[in-house]
């Protein structure tokens, strides 16, 4: 038996196969289109890099408009960084507090809220909350722009889309959030102290102590690091979901959601990577 | 509005900036309080990490600021003192234990030394010097305090022993019958308190009838008799009482008697002890015998008696 098809046998239907053959042909299919859309979506990406990349040589563009996106993206976010932090640092001081058995040092609570704060929470969750709230925003601004052709009316008018809308959100992502992510450390810290000193029997001086246990300057240096990450991250991210939102208010609610998804959980991997090769050099 | 948002981003830019920079320093303990740097290498310091406690005496007075395993495999520990906190010559550090759960601290120990050598057996007094560790120097090494091996190791040897001793007890009590000569002796303790208790009970019986005895003849006693004797014995304390005190005045008049004849004062005590009387005495006396035995040899130059 023959094992080479004959010319007709190429040019026959998938569905006329036998079962077997067809399913494989129908998954071998789908991978190389699924393969080739994941190829084709880092392409765009890479591109939109490079159009960002590009646009920097027009600081004339972007440079008065990175002002107002840093208020927007940082000095307007303040409020719920700060509660955020608040929250999370009392919460974890408290419950430190009451996870303590017999013949630990009360410093041990200082010592595990400056280190949840700084190494991990800090961090990931101020840029979590960022994704939702300047990320969508960013997304819906820049979509909305999309469906409604003022992007292509920049271009009409000689403005390069790029240098003004995405080169600014991205010069204020990474540098809003690594100074919101401070803020929020320094937050958390703070009523975390005052909640240990109300609510429980750790006295002010053991938290402080705690607090200055192990410490060395390259954990803020770590916390700043995944911060401008972060913030890196969402601002090219949720701007490029709105660039190429799809037509309609359906296309930028799919973008706006597409963006804080993506973004969610880019900051977790990127989390996980930089604790992956950054967090042995941690060691006091 | 621009204008507006400049200022408030540069604000917040420059606050968040401050809060980081501050903070940082302040968490590790550089910019507030003043301090200088001391040295210390141990062969081992396992766990011992930046920012763990320097105690003097148990207070705290820095912190571990850089730790380093030098080429030769010796630890080279930064410690950063506080200024208001100086080092006494002759201290020791060491790397020990603070807590349970492998923390660790660096404890600088004063001196032991003493210029004086203590007595045999007692402890060394501790030394006061007035010098103090130049900044910069390198603390010696103390004798550090047993490892948990150490520790685990000492147990596991007095647990040795005392399994040693259970096995011995439980030789004699139980294979070689102690449990049951206690429990023998037990009962013959129990019967012999037991006879204890009767003798007790028959003694306090006899001496119940003896009390009853005694009750009775006090009981029948004559009180008169009694009361007559008790005053006769009275007069008789009185007869003696005035007896004494006549032999008193007798024998204080007799004592200054005595007393002037042994101050020499007065005739009889002239005349014991005037020499003179006495060898006139004595050879009146011998010419009173020599006249006597004129007398009896010669009677009638003496005695002449005529009747009519």
């Amino acid at each position: 038996m023959s094992t080479t098809l004959r010319r007709d046998d190429r040019h026959r239907p998938t569905s006329s196969l036998p079962l077997p053959q067809r399913y494989a042909v129908y998954f071998f299919r789908g991978m190389a289109r699924w393969g080739a859309g994941l190829f084709e979506e880092i392409g765009r990406r890479v591109y939109f890099l490079r159009e960002i990349f590009r646009a920097l040589g027009e600081p004339r563009t972007y440079l008065p408009l990175t002002v107002a996106q840093m208020r927007t993206i940082g000095v307007d976010s303040i409020p719920l960084v700060g509660i955020v932090a608040a929250f999370i640092g009392a919460v974890t001081a408290y419950q430190t507090t009451f996870q303590l058995f017999p013949g630990v040092q009360l410093s041990v609570v200082g010592w595990i809220t400056r280190q949840s704060l700084v190494l991990e929470l800090g961090p990931l969750l101020t840029a979590l909350v960022l994704a939702g709230r300047v990320g969508a925003r960013m997304t819906a601004e820049i979509g909305t722009m999309r469906v409604t052709e003022q992007i292509d009316a920049l271009e009409t008018l000689a403005y390069d889309p790029v240098a003004y809308l995405v080169v600014p959100r991205t010069i204020s992502g990474l540098t809003m959030v690594p100074l919101l992510t401070i803020v929020a450390i320094a937050t958390g810290i703070v009523f975390g102290g005052i909640t240990v000193l109300l609510a429980t029997k750790v006295r002010l001086a053991d938290y402080t102590s705690g607090l200055r246990l192990t410490f060395i300057p390259f954990q803020i240096y770590y916390a700043l690091i995944k911060a401008t990450l972060f913030g890196t991250a969402i601002a090219l991210i949720c701007s490029y979901e709105g660039y190429v939102a799809e037509t309609g208010a359906e296309g930028v609610g799919r973008s706006t959601a597409r963006a804080v998804v993506i973004s969610s959980v880019v900051i977790l991997l990127l989390d996980a990577l930089t604790a992956l090769y950054l967090a042995p050099k941690l060691a006091a | 509005m621009k204008r507006r948002d400049e200022v408030i981003v540069g604000v917040f830019v420059t606050l968040a900036v401050v809060i980081g920079i501050v903070g940082t320093l302040w968490l590790a303990h550089r910019g507030f309080s003043r301090s200088y740097p001391m040295y210390a290498r141990f062969a081992w310091g396992s766990n011992l990490k930046v920012g763990q406690p320097v105690l003097l005496a148990g207070v705290q007075v820095g912190y571990v600021d850089k730790v380093a395993l030098n080429p030769k495999g010796f630890l080279d520990v930064t410690l950063s003192v506080d200024k208001q906190w100086k080092i006494p010559e002759g201290t020791t550090a060491l790397v020990q234990n603070e807590g349970f759960f492998g923390d660790k601290s660096i404890a600088l120990k004063p001196c032991l030394r003493t210029t004086a050598l203590p007595k045999p057996g007692a402890p060394a007094p501790l030394c006061y010097p007035s010098t103090f560790m130049p900044t910069g120097d390198t603390i010696p090494a103390g004798v550090p305090s047993p490892s948990v091996d150490q520790l685990i190791g000492r147990v596991d040897s007095m647990s040795t022993a005392l399994s040693t001793v259970v096995q011995a007890v439980r030789l004699q009590m139980v294979q070689q019958g102690g449990i049951k000569d206690l429990r023998q002796t037990i009962a013959s303790t129990n019967a012999l308190v037991a006879q204890l208790n009767q003798v007790a009970a028959d003694q306090s019986r006899g001496l119940t009838l003896t009390l009853n005895t005694l009750r009775r003849s006090v009981s029948a006693l004559d009180s008169a008799a009694i009361d007559s004797t008790v005053h006769n014995m009275q007069a008789a304390s009185a007869n003696m009482n005035a007896l004494t005190r006549n032999l008193q005045e007798t024998s204080t008049h007799l004592n200054s008697v005595m007393a002037k004849v042994e101050t020499g004062n007065g005739t009889v005590a002239r005349l014991l002890d005037d020499p003179g009387v006495y060898n006139e005495l004595r050879g009146s006396l011998a010419r009173l015998d020599s006249l006597l035995a004129d007398v009896k040899a010669n009677p009638k130059r003496y005695i002449n008696v005529k009747v009519f």
